[in-house]
Order: structure tokens, then C-alpha cells, then sequence
């Protein structure tokens, strides 16, 4: 980075824009800043630091704000804008410090701008003119981070000897600052999260665990052993417990087979005591059937006597069912005979009906029948009726037509009259603008005459004027001819006495001339007794009398002049008045005034010839518009003629048609109407005609009907009677036949056939359980024989028992194998959790010991960051002491500390100088301030080798220390300037702050920064 | 099919405190002139497009004006994917509408591997474009709890690439990965290469790969193959560190044959700045001819130098670091045997640390809880 322009505007002691241009250096690449105290030297650097960093140079001017000079007028920003080059590139910077104007209720915004200079152009070097990044751009170019910048470019008041005497944590800060080592420090705060993750895992295990040691009384029965003793204790032991579940496993395993082996013999003894109250059921129950079987043998035995008489009632029975059909005959005919009896009788009472009704029939067609000749006379009416519906309805029409025509010659009548009134109005009109125009056009009359007396009036009024200016123009002229005459004679005058004077003159510079004896040039005497003295008149000069002369000349010519104008005046109005005389103009006469008279009835017959004009127009108009009219009217009379005759004779035609239709009837509704009624009346009459003999005919064809009915069922009647008797003569026969020796025994006897279907079924029923009873008696008696019941009641009992000792023995054998598992269970779970647990500790030893040690809590009290500082730092002391020992003369040597801080601090940082002359190594603390100075500056030129070294973006172009040399004697100050001046040739360019003058001797450039006596400052570049 | 195949462009690289973005911009110009000769059908990028997750503005610019060129102008289709150094879901954004006009980046791992299918005169061939990921999110996009390193993860996407393949098709993989014969440990080919997991869990097998035609690699700076001709590093375009001085830089030609047999011709790249070493004593360093070059450069004067860089920067100016290896005689051993410029193997400035303090060397879990700890770190550092 190297600078080119810097323009402070506003900015700490510089009042208005200041700028500091580099280039004014030339060749010069070492100059001293130099000023009073107070005047604003290191505000240069800040202003450099500002334009880049957006802060100050040193640490105690950190509030950007308080860097806005206090002589700046309010409404000026301030800004700070930077040109610099760096790798070939040029960029300007601009930056504006946020402020409030006063009155105002917030900040004007600070700006914050970068460009780069591309063909004489500055574009933006960044997307956006942020803060952020415009300062991320320029640490990518620069290289440097502010913290960088200050310790190693710009060195800083007091600043940079930070580096030197601070603290270890200091330095630590200031390091991890330049070479970017946050990183490791970040390892720490990771590991320490390890470790309490770790620990945490680790506890977890470890309440895991003893959750288990808590379940151990509820999954095991407590019994008085290893375990349980174990558990009993305050501390218990993880092995002894592990021993003890082990030995709790062994123990339920050994009950359970124990268990087991009871619970089968038990099992097996309820089988057999089963197996032998199952046989006794058994028997039991074959005697309480052989019981229950005998005892229904007895009973069947008991009914067999009235089987007996059941079966013969069954044979009784079946005889008479061979009756059956034949009664069954008998019956059927019967029914049928009373059916056609009652039809029979039906069929009458039908007849007699249908024979009143033919009657009254018969008698109502005779009634309609002499209705006939009423019928045919509507039929003629309605005939009549329809032959008049077209003339009436045409007769409509007609009186329509008639209707029209006579509104038609109504009309025409009417507007026939109006036109007559409107001719007769108009002609009376006509009459009238023909008197009006007669009047005017004798008031026109006088109109011409009056025109020629206005033109004349007219021409006299002009000649009077012209005439009356000339009489005035005279009077003018002969003013200004008088006071010519006058002016001449005045002038004539003096020209006189002038010309009397100059002679006189002359004759006194003649007589000057004269002298006695001599002869006089004009008249040629000697004697000269009267010689003119010239005394008593002023000398007349020539020119004088000239200049007269000239005037009275020029009077003379104007006074000629006026003389002529006023005779050709004079002329001109005597030929004015002689031509009044001959036009007869009266002088006194006002022509004027007449004339404006005149003008005026002019004026008012002008307008009435315009009136005149007008009407006569109107009056052609209103003739034409009556020759219109006439013509109209007698279209109009044509048309009344036509319509009138129209009318008549349509009206006569109507009128005929009139007399052909009765009066009530010549409307068409009323006609309608009669039609309408005549044929209703006509329809009911056919109606009632057709009714009538319809039913006639019909009363005909039922009696007719009934007739036949009543001959038909007569016959079958008979026939059925005949049928009856015989069935009841073969069923009386066939009765005596069987046996039976009346009806009623037979009826006796008979039963309908499913009661004899039962009857028999009961016999066959009892026929067969007899003979299985008799069979299963047989049966079970046999089987039984030899047995006796047995009391099942003992033999229930004692299965019971057995089953009830098997059944707890076998919960037993469960419990005790849950036992076993859950001793097993737990052992595994407990070995496994611990095993964890174990391994959990350890990982959380390793983790807490490597945090530890990374982070600085071991024997040397070194971090791993503060490891990889320690290296830089070393490289930075050998590069410092190659210049220190120069600097102090080959007495100072740094060296990188051993030693321990107090108080467990963190070490490894410190600095010791080794003093050649004593051979002992002390704290550089010790060094006086001069020699602090140079080790400072050393360290600082080191750390920019350093860095430098592995940053190839880096270039060290500029470097700016402030103050410090005040504390050297002439011998150090000759080498630190022997120094700077070994930098500047490598080509960098540096600037110091010093009020020293052996400095600014050694230095030929000189940047000089003047306080004003109003109290701000300025800058100039002094080159020597 | 004619491929260009390219990686590891790392756009935004930093050495040593210094912007590579011209570098970069005047390289991949020499690149798009190659296009422009050879006409390629397509150009493969396998990863490490950007150096960091979110990268400066002027390396976003270049890589837009690069693939403005390539797939615009020069209307070449462009595959590209992201790399551990990438941010995925950044450089997906645009991907699904950016397809229309030729350039295919996938940034993250999705369930549904569709794969790019291209023509030539042959045939159809498909790329399977693979973007870097940590196994846990591979574990996480595929539903599968087996997955648990880079192997287990590859081997899973590549059994799900498996399932949908034409086997008739040609078919080439685009991946970002360490491969190695078959899965072994081996030293990374340069220090700018960041390790992909902790405990050396980032190695995966090539045997993986035999289903494809061609498998196109990235992360790896050094152009090789692995274990067998058709599985190849393309190789970063520009050396990234010092430990790269000896590579030989550019991309590769790959020849796909209609019966999926390729031909690789390896072209050379020249740079702006070469990237070498230098040593010597500061008299004879001096006395070297001036050279723009990144020189690093290693000093032989048995004493200390003042303003070293400054020196050697009349003859190199873009000398990017000097160093001389120091004796410290009065720390009594503390530090001597630690070298702080290697600042990539802090791992092993922890173990002499740790053993300087303990005096005993660390343990191997205290090693790998030390490991863990530093990468949490620094992939926390390259977010920001």
C-alpha cells in the first residue's frame, strides 16, 4: 500500500479540505511529519488509518465520531478520501464520519465508498458501498487486518510498544490477532464441550446402573444371602453384587428342579384318581337307566287293554269310510238343486223388471216423437240464421268504410275553412307592409338632397380650417419676423461700433508707426501733429470684428429667410380667400356643426331605407306564400268533392244492405249470439231424440234377454230334482246292504280319516316301544350283572385335593423360574451397564486430560495456541535481534521467555533481553524507554519479515512510526536513522512523526503541519 | 463421443493470501479455445467447481462468463456437480431450468437418480451425475441406516443406479470421491485437497465402478487412474499449493466408442504463473533471473537474513513465501521441531505438542478425539 493523495476534510484540527499529496515527495521516500504539539500530525495517520480501517490510528482514539473537527462549519461532513496504490492498481477510498447537524433529530449518515481506477476511470470496487464490504475488500488487498496494520505499517503512539512489555495474554491476543490462530483457541472451547458431553454420558451410565441395583428387591425375593447383604451394605460392592446375583441364579435354578419333580409325582397321582371316579360314573349311570326303562315297560304294559278297544273302533270305522262317497253324493246334489232353485227365482223377478222398463220407455219415445215438426223448425231458423252471418258481417265493414269517409270530408271541410281564414289574414297583411312601404318611401324622399348638402357642408368645414391654419401660421411667422428684424439690428449695431473701434485700432497701430519727419503711408505727411493714441478704445482684434461680421451675416440670412416665408404665406392665403369668396362660404357660418346634423338625419334615412328593403322582401314573400295557398286550397276543394261523392254513394249501398236484416240482428255480436243459442237448442233436441229411442231399443233387448234366462233355467231345474232323487235312492240301498240298520248307526260309527290315520299310528307306536324296552331291558340287566352302584361323592373329594396340590406346586416352579431368569437378566444387565460405565469414565479421563492439556493446564503452562505462537514469536525475535544488535551496539540480544508467569498464568510469551555486557538475561521491562524504542521498532520491522514471509498477498510499501525518538541519544538516533534509511532503500516509503531535530536535518523531506492562529491547521511538503 | 473432462477448478482459491481468480480466468480461456478447436460433445466438471461453500463475488463472475461461453456461445452441453467444497444446495439453484439450455449441475443428492441421456451417431449414452455427500445425508436421501461411510454410501447409489440401467446403453459416471484400488488407504496427491471425513473413512473402492463405461473423477489434483484405465482424476487446471509443483496440469480428452470402449488422450494446459520452488542462499537467489512465477522459496544462508521477502521479490515479485529453517537456541527444544508455515498438518504439530507436554506420545483415541474436534473446527471456519 502506498499512498498518493490524502484529503482530510473537517477532520480533527483541519478546518476546511486538506490535502496531502505524496507525490510531492518525488524521489524522497523518507520524510519526517513535523509541527507543533497539538497541530495534527498523527491526524494524518489517522487519517490514512480512518480512509482504510474505518478507525484511528492508536487504541485511545477509538470513538470515530470524536474525530470530526470542532472548527468545521455544521453543514460540512466530515470525510476522509485516500488514493493509493497497491499491486499495480489504484483505488481511492472515501469515508464520512456520521454526524448531527444541529437542530436535527438524527444522524446524517456516515458513507463509505471504494473505487479502482481502470483507464483514468474510477468504477466501484465492491457490489455494494457497504461498511462490511468495502472493509472485507480492503483486507483482501491489503492483506493487513487493522490490528495487523497498526502493529506492523503504521506504528502508533505508544501503541506498538504494546507488543513488547505487555503480558502474555497480551500478546496472546495481539498474536491471535496477526496470525489468525483463533482457530486452536476454538479447539479449546470444543473440547470443553466434549468433556461435558462426556461427563454427562457418563453420569447417565452411572444412574443407569444403580436404577438396576434399585430393581434387584422387586424382580428377586429377598432371602438371607451374598446379595442381599450385598445390597443391605452402604456401599455395595459391583463384584460382590455380580457374585451374589450369580449365586441368586444358581439357587432358583436348583428349587425349580426341585419344584418341578413335586409337581409331576402330584400331576401324576389327580391322572389316575381321574381315570378311576370316571369308570365309577359309568356303572352309576347304567343302573339309573335300567331303573328308568323298567319302570316305562310297566307303564306300556298297563295301557295294552286299551289298544285293544282303540283297534276295534278302527275296524268299525273303516267300514262305514266305504259309505262315504255315496252320502257324499247325495250331499253334493242336494246343494246343487237349492242353487238353481234360487236362480230359477232370480231370473224372474228379472224379467218382471225389464218389462216395467220397456213400458215407461215405450211410452217417453212416443212423447219425443210429436216433438218432430219443433225440431225441423229450429233447423230451419239456424239454416236462416247462417245464410245472414256474411252480409252482416260485411255490413261491419261497410259502416267502417262509411265511418272513415265521412272524417275524411269532415277534415277536408275544416281545413278548407282554416285555409280561407289564413288567405284572408294574409291578405290583409300583404295590405298592410304595401301602406307602411308607400309611407317610408315618401319620408326617402328628401334623403338624396340631404346627401348633396352633407358633401358640400363637408368641403367648406375643410377649406375653413385650412384657411383658419394659414391665418394662424401667419400670425406665428410675423412673431418670429419681428424678433429677426430686431436681432439684425442689434447686431448691425454692435458690428458697427466694433468695426468704428477696430479702425480706430488701426488707426492707433498706424500711428504707432508714425514718427515726426517721416512721411505717413497714407497721406504722406511728415508732421503728425494729432496722432491717434488708441488709448481710449480696447483693442479690436480682426477675428473679433470677423465673428461679428459672420453673425450679423447669419441674423441677416434668417431675417430674409422669415421675410419670404411670409410673403408666399400671405400669397397663399389670399388665393384660400378667394376661393371661399367664389365657393359663397360664409365664414362666420358653423359648417361644423351642420355637418354633424346632417351626418346624424343621414344616419336615421339610411336606416329607414334599410326598413323600406326589408319589408318590401317580406311583402314578395307573403304574396308568394298567398299563391301557395291558393293553390292548396283548391287541391283541397278537388278532394272534398271526390270523398263527398265517395260517401254518397257507399252510403246508399249501405243502406240497401241495411233493409235486408231485421233491425236485431244487424249487429254481428246479436247475430252470433242467435246462432249460437239456436244451435245449442237444436243440438239438446237431436240429443234427447237419440236418447230416447236409444233407450227404447235397449229396454227391448233386455227384456228379450230375460225371457230366454228365465225358459233356460225352468228346464235345469227340472233336470237337477230328477238327479237327486237318485243318489238318494242307490245311498239308502247300499246302506241297508252293509249292515248298518239305520242312518243314524252309520254316522254313529264314522270318523273322518285323520283321526283314523292317528288311531293307527298310536297302535303301531305302542307296538314298537314295547318291543325296544323290552330289548334294552334285556340288554342293561345282563351288563349290570355282578355290579354294584358306587358313592362317587369320596372318590370326588379326593381328586379335588390332588388337583389343587399340583396346581400350587406348579406356580411355584413359575416363580421360581422368573427368578432364575431375572437373577440372570440382571446379572447381564448389571455386567454390561458397569462395563459401559467403565469405559464411559475413561473416555471422560481422556477427554478432560487432552483439554487440559490443550488448553494450557500443564506443567508449562502453554496452550497448544500459545505452542504455535511460540513459533512465530521466535521468528520474530531472530529477525528483531539481526537489527537490535546493531541498533544497541551488539549489547541487546532478544530472547523468547522460559519462565513461568505467577500465579498459574498462562506462559511461553514473554520476552527477556540478554545483555552482552553482563551475560545475564533480564526483563525487557527493565530497558530504559530509548532502548524499549529500539527493541519495539526492531520487534515491529520483524513481525512485518514474519509475516511477509508467508503471506504473498502482503507488500510492505509504506511504514509510518510516531514518535519515540525523543527518548535517544544523538548515538541511537544516528543508528535508527541509519536504520530507516536501510528500509527506505528496499523501497518503501516512511514516514515519521518527530520533533527532533537531527532528524529533520538527516531527512531532506519534510511534511510540515502549521498551526493557525485561529486555531486550526495546514499542511505543506518542504523538500531541502 | 467426444468428452472433455475437467475438475477441481476451485474458482475463489486463495494460496498463501493471494486471489488465483486471474489465474483461473486465463486458464479456463486456454480451455474454451480447446473447445472451440476439438468441438467436444460434452464437457464434464467433476466437482469442486467453487473453493468454498460461499464463494467471493468475482469467482461467481468467472464461472458465469466461462459457462456462458461454453454452453452459449459455443452451444456445448456442460455436466457438472458438486464437490466437498461446494455448497449443494447453492449450486443446484437454477439446475432444473438451466437443463433446457444444455448445462446439467446437479448439486444435491436426490432419491431419484435420473441420469443426463445424450446422442451421438451411436446411440444413446447416460451420465450419472453423483455430487459429493457426507454419508450421513446419503444415509438420510436414501433411507437406508446401513449407510455409514463413503464406501457403503457409493456402493448403495451404484446398486440404485444398477436397477434402472440399459445395459445396452453406454453409460459414464460423474463423481466426486477418494478412490482408490480397492478402497485402501493412500496420502492425498496435494496439501489443497481436504480430507473428506475423519479416521480415513473417505477412501471408496474402484471395484464399485465396473458397470460404467467411463467414470469421470474429481477431488483428486493429480490427473491418474485408479486401478483400471477407464476410472480417472481428471486432475485440478492449475497447481493450488506447493505440494502440486511437480503435477502436470490440464484436462483429458475421453474417445467414447460405439462399443463403449474409450480412448484418453491427456491435454496439457500452460499457466500464467507456474508454481515451483526455489532454493538456494539469498546471494544466489538474487542473482536468478527475474520470473513472474509463484515461487516458494527456500533459503540455504545458515544465518538469518533481514527483509527477506522484500529481497526476493526484485527477482520474483509474486514470490508468495520464503522460509529458513531456524534454530531457536534458547527454547531448549520447545518448538524446534515444529514447522508452524504447515499449518494444513496441524494434526501433527498436536502430536509433537502432546508429546512435548505429556512426554509420551497421544494415544490413538485421544488422537482421534483430537481429529474430531479440529474438523468440526475448520468446516465450522469454512462456512463462515
Amino acid at each position: 500500500m502506498k499512498p498518493i493523495t490524502l484529503t482530510m476534510t473537517a477532520f480533527g484540527p483541519y478546518k476546511d479540505k486538506e490535502t496531502v499529496d505524496f507525490r510531492e515527495l518525488q524521489h524522497h521516500r523518507l520524510f519526517v511529519i513535523s509541527g507543533k504539539t497539538g497541530a495534527g500530525k498523527t491526524t494524518i495517520f489517522d487519517g490514512i488509518c480512518f480512509a482504510l480501517y474505518g478507525q484511528a490510528s492508536g487504541e485511545d482514539r477509538i470513538d470515530t465520531k470524536a474525530l470530526r473537527s470542532q472548527f468545521a462549519d455544521d453543514d460540512e461532513q466530515s470525510t476522509v478520501e485516500l488514493t493509493f496504490d497497491i499491486h499495480n492498481r489504484r483505488f481511492r477510498v472515501v469515508r464520512q464520519i456520521p454526524y448531527r447537524k444541529k437542530g436535527n433529530k438524527s444522524d446524517t449518515l456516515g458513507r463509505c465508498e471504494l473505487f479502482e481506477e481502470k483507464d483514468q476511470q474510477f468504477v466501484p470496487a465492491v457490489d455494494r458501498q457497504i461498511v462490511t464490504e468495502v472493509n472485507d475488500k480492503i483486507e483482501e488487498l491489503l492483506g493487513f487486518t487493522h490490528a495487523q496494520f497498526s502493529q506492523i505499517m503504521m506504528l502508533p503512539q505508544g501503541e506498538f510498544r504494546k507488543f513488547l512489555t505487555s503480558d502474555t495474554g497480551n500478546k496472546e491476543a495481539i498474536m491471535r490477532k496477526i496470525f489468525k490462530t483463533e482457530p486452536y483457541q476454538q479447539i479449546v472451547e470444543r473440547l470443553k464441550m466434549k468433556k461435558d458431553e462426556a461427563n454427562a454420558a457418563y453420569l447417565h451410565e452411572k444412574q443407569l446402573s444403580d436404577g438396576i441395583l434399585h430393581q434387584i428387591p422387586a424382580k428377586l425375593p429377598l432371602r438371607d444371602s451374598l446379595l442381599f447383604t450385598e445390597l443391605q451394605s452402604e456401599y455395595p460392592n459391583f463384584h460382590q453384587l455380580v457374585a451374589g446375583l450369580k449365586q441368586e441364579h444358581v439357587h432358583h435354578e436348583t428349587q425349580s428342579v426341585e419344584i418341578d419333580k413335586e409337581y409331576k409325582e402330584f400331576y401324576t397321582a389327580h391322572n389316575k384318581k381321574q381315570v378311576e371316579l370316571h369308570d365309577a360314573r359309568t356303572i352309576n349311570e347304567q343302573f339309573v337307566k335300567l331303573q328308568q326303562r323298567q319302570q316305562q315297560l310297566d307303564g306300556l304294559l298297563n295301557k295294552q287293554q286299551e289298544m285293544t278297544a282303540l283297534e276295534l273302533k278302527l275296524q268299525q270305522a273303516e267300514k262305514a269310510a266305504r259309505l262315504e262317497d255315496l252320502e257324499q253324493q247325495v250331499k253334493s246334489n242336494q246343494a246343487e238343486w237349492q242353487k238353481k232353485e234360487k236362480s230359477y227365482s232370480d231370473a224372474m223377478t228379472f224379467l218382471a223388471t225389464a218389462e216395467q222398463q220397456l213400458a215407461t220407455a215405450k211410452k217417453a219415445y212416443d212423447e219425443e216423437l210429436i216433438k218432430e215438426p219443433e225440431r225441423n223448425e229450429v233447423q230451419q231458423q239456424l239454416m236462416t240464421l247462417h245464410n245472414l252471418l256474411p252480409t252482416v258481417s260485411g255490413l261491419a265493414a261497410q259502416k267502417q268504410v262509411l265511418i272513415g269517409l265521412q272524417k275524411n270530408v269532415v277534415q277536408l271541410n275544416e281545413a278548407m275553412l282554416e285555409n280561407q281564414q289564413a288567405s284572408a289574414k294574409q291578405q290583409e297583411s300583404i295590405i298592410l307592409l304595401k301602406e307602411e312601404i308607400q309611407e317610408l318611401e315618401v319620408s326617402l324622399e328628401q334623403y338624396e338632397a340631404l346627401l348633396d348638402e352633407l358633401v358640400k357642408a363637408t368641403a367648406s368645414a375643410k377649406q375653413l380650417k385650412a384657411y383658419e391654419q394659414q391665418l394662424a401660421q401667419r400670425k406665428e411667422f410675423e412673431g418670429q419676423y419681428e424678433i429677426a428684424k430686431q436681432q439684425v439690428d442689434e447686431y448691425s449695431q454692435t458690428y458697427k461700433v466694433l468695426e468704428d473701434r477696430w479702425i480706430s485700432n488701426q488707426a492707433s497701430i498706424l500711428a504707432a508707426s508714425l514718427h515726426e519727419g517721416e512721411l505717413c503711408p497714407v497721406c504722406g505727411s511728415i508732421d503728425h501733429p494729432n496722432k491717434a493714441t488708441g488709448e481710449e478704445a480696447e483693442n479690436v482684434s480682426k477675428h473679433q470684428l470677423d465673428t461679428a461680421k459672420l453673425e450679423l451675416n447669419t441674423k441677416e440670412q434668417v431675417f430674409h429667410k422669415k421675410h419670404a416665408e411670409i410673403e408666399q404665406l400671405q400669397q397663399r392665403i389670399d388665393s384660400s380667400e378667394v376661393e371661399l369668396r367664389e365657393q359663397q362660404v360664409d365664414l362666420e357660418h358653423d359648417y361644423l356643426k351642420q355637418q354633424t346634423e346632417l351626418t346624424e338625419e343621414v344616419a336615421v334615412l339610411r336606416t329607414k331605407r334599410a326598413l323600406v328593403n326589408q319589408k318590401k322582401t317580406q311583402q314578395n314573400q307573403a304574396e308568394i306564400a298567398m299563391q301557395e295557398r291558393m293553390n292548396e286550397m283548391k287541391q283541397l276543394e278537388q278532394q272534398y268533392n271526390e270523398s263527398k261523392g265517395e260517401l254518397e254513394t257507399k252510403q246508399a249501398l249501405y243502406e240497401h244492405a241495411l233493409t235486408s236484416v231485421p233491425e236485431e240482428l244487424r249487429e254481428l255480436p246479436a247475430l252470433q249470439l242467435q246462432i249460437q243459442t239456436k244451435e245449442t237448442l237444436s243440438k239438446q233436441l237431436e240429443q234427447a231424440w237419440k236418447e230416447i229411442q236409444q233407450q227404447l231399443q235397449d229396454a227391448t233387448t233386455e227384456k228379450a234377454k230375460w225371457e230366454s234366462r228365465e225358459q233356460v233355467e225352468k228346464e235345469s231345474l227340472a233336470d237337477m230334482k230328477e238327479k237327486l232323487e237318485l243318489s238318494v235312492a242307490s245311498f239308502t240301498s247300499r246302506l241297508m246292504k252293509e249292515g248298518f240298520g239305520s242312518e243314524e248307526s252309520y254316522l254313529q260309527v264314522k270318523l273322518p280319516v285323520a283321526q283314523r290315520e292317528s288311531i293307527q299310528q298310536q297302535l303301531q307306536l305302542f307296538a314298537q316301544s314295547l318291543h325296544t324296552l323290552k330289548a334294552s331291558v334285556a340288554e342293561l340287566k345282563q351288563s349290570v350283572e355282578g355290579n354294584q352302584p358306587i358313592d362317587l361323592v369320596v372318590l370326588e373329594q379326593q381328586v379335588e385335593v390332588l388337583k389343587t396340590q399340583y396346581e400350587e406346586a406348579f406356580a411355584l416352579y413359575n416363580q421360581s423360574k422368573a427368578w432364575e431368569q431375572s437373577a440372570l437378566d440382571l446379572h447381564k444387565e448389571l455386567e454390561a451397564s458397569k462395563s459401559k460405565e467403565a469405559e464411559l469414565e475413561k473416555t471422560y479421563g481422556k477427554v478432560t486430560n487432552l483439554y487440559d492439556i490443550v488448553r494450557g493446564q500443564n506443567h508449562l503452562k502453554i496452550s497448544f495456541e500459545r505452542y504455535i505462537q511460540i513459533e512465530y514469536l521466535e521468528r520474530i525475535i531472530q529477525a528483531a535481534n539481526i537489527r537490535l544488535r546493531d541498533l544497541s551496539n551488539g549489547q541487546y540480544e532478544l530472547v523468547r521467555s522460559d519462565r513461568q508467569e505467577t500465579r498459574g498464568k498462562q506462559s511461553g510469551l514473554g520476552i527477556d533481553v540478554h545483555d552482552a555486557y553482563t551475560g545475564q538475561t533480564r526483563d525487557v521491562k527493565t530497558l530504559s524507554g530509548g532502548e524499549k524504542f529500539n527493541a519495539s521498532l526492531c520487534l515491529a520491522l520483524g513481525m512485518a519479515d514474519v509475516i511477509q514471509s508467508f503471506q504473498g498477498a502482503v507488500r510492505m510499501e509504506t511504514m509510518f512510526i510516531d514518535e519515540g525518538f525523543g527518548a535517544l541519544d544523538e548515538e541511537a538516533i544516528q543508528k535508527a536513522i541509519d536504520t530507516l534509511i536501510a528500509l527506505q532503500q528496499s523501497g518503501r516509503m516512511i514516514g515519521i512523526i518527530s520533533h527532533i531535530d537531527e532528524m529533520k536535518e538527516a531527512i531532506p523531506a519534510t511534511l510540515q503541519v502549521t498551526k493557525m492562529k485561529e486555531g486550526y491547521s495546514k499542511t505543506k511538503f518542504v523538500l531541502s | 463421443m467426444k468428452i472433455f473432462h475437467t475438475a477441481d477448478w476451485h474458482l475463489g482459491k486463495l494460496v498463501q493470501g493471494v486471489y488465483m481468480t486471474e489465474d483461473q480466468r486465463f486458464i479456463l480461456q486456454a480451455f474454451i479455445e480447446d473447445i472451440k478447436k476439438e468441438k467436444p460433445d460434452v464437457v464434464i466438471i467433476a466437482g469442486d467447481l467453487y473453493d468454498r461453500a460461499i464463494p467471493p463475488t468475482e469467482a461467481v463472475g468467472l464461472l458465469n462468463d466461462v459457462l456462458q461461453e461454453i454452453v452459449i456461445d459455443l452451444e456445448t452441453p456442460v455436466i457438472a456437480i458438486a464437490g466437498n467444497h461446494d455448497s449443494p444446495s447453492r449450486l443446484n439453484f437454477g439446475s432444473t431450468f438451466m437443463k433446457d439450455q444444455g448445462l446439467y449441475i446437479t448439486g444435491e443428492i436426490s432419491t431419484h437418480l435420473t441420469p443426463v441421456k445424450l446422442q451421438d451417431e451411436f446411440g444413446d449414452v447416460y451420465f450419472h451425475l453423483i455430487p459429493y455427500a457426507d454419508p450421513s445425508i446419503v444415509s438420510h436421501v436414501l433411507e437406508d441406516d446401513e449407510v455409514s461411510s463413503h464406501q457403503s454410501a457409493m456402493k448403495k447409489i451404484i446398486e440404485q443406479i444398477e436397477q434402472s440401467m440399459d445395459k445396452d446403453a453406454r453409460h459414464v459416471f460423474v463423481g466426486h470421491a477418494f478412490i482408490t484400488k480397492h478402497g485402501e488407504q493412500e496420502d492425498n496427491t496435494s496439501d489443497a485437497e481436504r480430507p473428506l471425513s475423519i479416521g480415513g473413512a473417505e477412501y471408496v473402492s474402484s471395484d464399485l465402478f465396473k458397470p460404467f463405461h467411463y467414470t469421470a473423477l474429481g477431488h483428486l489434483h493429480q490427473a491418474h487412474f485408479v486401478g483400471n484405465e477407464t476410472i480417472r482424476y481428471s486432475g485440478s487446471p492449475l497447481k493450488y499449493s506447493i505440494s502440486e509443483q511437480n503435477h502436470q496440469k490440464g484436462y483429458l480428452i475421453v474417445e467414447l466408442a460405439a462399443n463403449g470402449e474409450v480412448v484418453i488422450d491427456k491435454k496439457l494446459l500452460t499457466p500464467l504463473h507456474d508454481v515451483r520452488t526455489v532454493e538456494g542462499t539469498m546471494e544466489e537467489i538474487v542473482a536468478m533471473d527475474a520470473n513472474d512465477d509463484y515461487v516458494f522459496v527456500k533459503l540455504l544462508d545458515a544465518v538469518p537474513v533481514i527483509q527477506p521477502m522484500e529481497k526476493i521479490r526484485s527477482v520474483f515479485p509474486n514470490a508468495m513465501h520464503v522460509e529458513r529453517k531456524i534454530v531457536a537456541p534458547s527454547t531448549e527444544g520447545l518448538g524446534a521441531t515444529v514447522d508452524v508455515e504447515k499449518r494444513q498438518d496441524d494434526q501433527a504439530m498436536f502430536a509433537s505438542f502432546f508429546k512435548e507436554l505429556q512426554g509420551e506420545d497421544a494415544d490413538e483415541e485421544t488422537k482421534a478425539l483430537f481429529a474430531e474436534v479440529l474438523w468440526d473446527v475448520m468446516k465450522e471456519e469454512d462456512r463462515a
